[in-house]
């Protein structure tokens, strides 16, 4: 079993090979959240490396008080949005009642047709949500965090989230129809 | 259709309730069949991964982090040998002054300013070495 306690100490005694098998442990929930949230492939791996210098530099001070799986998916999201504030001018995206107003549904037909890979159309739905819901729908359903570990991830109350990845879901089912009903004309 | 009934269908599938217990109309049924297909999407890997070798990259990161650290010893027992010598000079010049009459430590007081200039010229082209060209030859 994966000994959390054994692995922090190790790497705080200075210990490099244990900071390599934390690193390969948790580079694809860090890959995650920073590639969901800045939708910049180009940058991500920039940024999940700088994830893990600060996970580097502050385990010290982690006391154990959550999984240490929530403690390096805080540093991803906090290093995440603060990429998005320095570098995407309004990234803020305001939260849409109905599929009709979020960014996105100016697509062509034609190019939501072309797609043939479902999982990938997906995908491309998710870039296009607000960052609060593609943060719920990364956290919850990729990484399969609780409302209360989403909650100590992203400082949203519970019912925040919960609220946001019914509305999250609500969106893209409610695109997905539009898809499937365009399909079958 | 309503929001609480999307809630409740949306509730089913986080808990895996059967829906063969459910009894639901011919809406709520497109709705749910949509919503499996949409929650059986969700959990799929992303088609994006980090490069491979990432983790020997941290690795490597790391250490060339830690160099400066073990570097900043060397540095001040450098400074604290200059400033010795420094010390040394000054008193030995002055003893010198006094016994012999002469007026070399005034005369270097003098000149201070040109002494402080070049010593801050000289920290700044190694500065810049160090970090302009030394660690970009690390680096590649």
């Amino acid at each position: 079993m994966f000994d959390e306690k054994n692995l922090v100490g190790k790497i705080i005694k200075g210990d490099i090979k244990s900071f390599q098998v934390l690193v390969e442990k948790y580079e694809r929930l860090v890959f995650h959240v920073v590639y969901r949230l800045t939708s910049d492939r180009e940058n991500s791996e920039d940024i999940c490396q700088e994830v893990f210098l600060k996970v580097h530099k502050g385990l010290h001070t982690f006391t154990f008080q959550s999984k240490l799986s929530t403690w390096i998916a805080r540093i991803a999201y906090h290093t995440s949005i603060n990429y998005l504030k320095k570098h995407v001018k309004d990234y803020i995206t305001h939260y849409p009642n109905n599929i009709e107003d979020f960014a996105g549904t100016s697509a062509s037909p034609d190019f939501i047709l072309e797609k043939k890979d479902f999982s990938k159309h997906l995908n491309d739905l998710i870039d296009q949500l607000p960052y609060q819901y593609r943060t719920v729908i990364t956290l919850y359903h990729l990484d399969e965090f609780s409302y209360q570990e989403i909650e100590q991830i992203t400082g949203m109350p519970a019912g925040t989230v919960k609220t946001n990845l019914f509305r999250a879901r609500k969106l893209l089912k409610e695109k997905i129809e539009l898809h499937l009903k365009k399909e079958s004309l | 259709m309503n929001n609480l009934r999307e809630e409740y269908i949306q509730e089913m599938f986080e808990k895996g309730t059967p829906i063969q217990d459910t009894p639901l109309s011919e809406i709520e049924r497109e709705c749910y069949d949509n919503y499996k297909l949409l929650f059986s999407a969700l959990g799929d890997e992303l088609p994006e991964k980090l490069s491979p070798g990432f983790s020997d990259r941290m690795v490597q990161i790391i250490e060339l982090e830690k160099v400066p650290k073990k570097s900043y010893s060397f540095h001040f027992s450098i400074i604290a040998i200059l400033v010795l010598a420094i010390t040394v000079l000054i008193i030995s010049t002055k003893l010198i002054d006094m016994k012999y009459s002469t007026s070399i430590l005034p005369s270097i007081f003098r000149q201070k300013w040109i002494a402080l200039f070049s010593f801050l010229v000289i920290y700044i082209i190694q500065y810049l070495d160090k970090k302009l060209v030394k660690e970009k030859i690390q680096f590649n």
